[in-house]
């Protein structure tokens, strides 16, 4: 069984779902039963799924959400230009 | 022969990608660095990096995440540029945090944090949500929001944020645990008032 500072540890070093299952099974039930770290690990693992799925959400999404920005037109005619020239220069 | 000489049919000529892809690259370099210029020339970096190792493309990813895969490094590389540009300092609330019981014995800050006022599990399949949660990763004071999107969203060690940052890893933890606190407040207000 894990000591609190041992859970505590190896969330801070790793995110919870990179964890081996056999340490993520432990870890899950330390923070259930734990009347000190309980609470604060459980949120510490609430952000960790969170950003995982985060990262998924913007892997899957055909498009970044984010926001509806776009690139200005100067930025792309400039980019258009040295992509030009460097797949000349690749092609030489 | 390279790949852009063969005129490979699953490669999308470079002379394409910012018609096709300079927009989606764009916005998902600001999603991490929120700098216009910035998002642009990782942008533009990306391209040229992507002409460069266009001969490694072995079509088994769509040319458009695989030119992601690329900016992703850019972008950490930026993320890193600024916060070396900046001085990281401990205050004294930092420092008592770090001598304090709790972190010693058992590495928490407390054993009754603010509960959420939401469980935000459940709004895992709700696209409306991940917009909600980005935008409060944005408002996220520096250098908080550097070092959790470095290790939470881009997966870079301790030991590298840490060199970066020229902190110790307590203090990576203080920032990190300062970090989720600010965003579940943020979360709170945001999603729970969103309407």
């Amino acid at each position: 069984m894990f000591t609190c500072k041992q859970v505590s540890s190896a969330l801070n070093k790793k995110n919870y779902q990179d964890l081996p299952t056999w340490k993520r099974v432990f870890i899950k039930m330390h923070v259930k039963c734990c009347l000190f770290c309980g609470k604060y690990n459980t949120q510490v693992i609430d952000t960790h799924e969170m950003c995982r799925e985060l990262i998924k959400n913007e892997e899957n999404s055909n498009d970044s959400e984010c926001c509806d920005v776009c690139l200005e037109e100067d930025n792309k005619t400039a980019m258009k230009e040295k992509i030009r020239q460097s797949t000349e220069s690749a092609q030489l | 022969m390279t790949n852009l000489d063969k005129g490979n049919p699953n490669i999308t000529p470079p002379s394409q990608w910012v018609d096709l892809y300079g927009d989606y690259l764009y916005r998902y370099a600001m999603s991490r660095l929120k700098n216009p210029e910035v998002a642009a020339d990782c942008v533009q970096d990306t391209f040229l990096a992507g002409i460069k190792a266009l001969d490694r493309f072995d079509g088994r990813l769509d040319i458009k995440y695989w030119l992601r895969g690329i900016m992703r490094n850019k972008i950490i590389d930026q993320i890193r540029k600024s916060i070396k540009a900046q001085t990281v300092d401990i205050d004294k609330e930092d420092e008592a945090l770090m001598e304090s019981f709790w972190f010693k014995y058992s590495g928490i800050a407390t054993t009754n944090p603010d509960p959420w006022e939401f469980n935000p599990r459940k709004q895992f399949d709700n696209k409306e949500f991940w917009v909600v949660f980005r935008k409060c990763i944005d408002q996220l004071k520096e250098p908080l929001k550097q070092a959790f999107i470095l290790k939470m969203l881009e997966d870079q060690t301790t030991e590298e944020i840490c060199k970066e940052m020229d902190i110790s890893p307590n203090y990576l933890w203080v920032i990190l645990h300062r970090a989720r606190e600010q965003l579940k407040v943020l979360l709170n207000e945001n999603w729970i008032n969103k309407d």
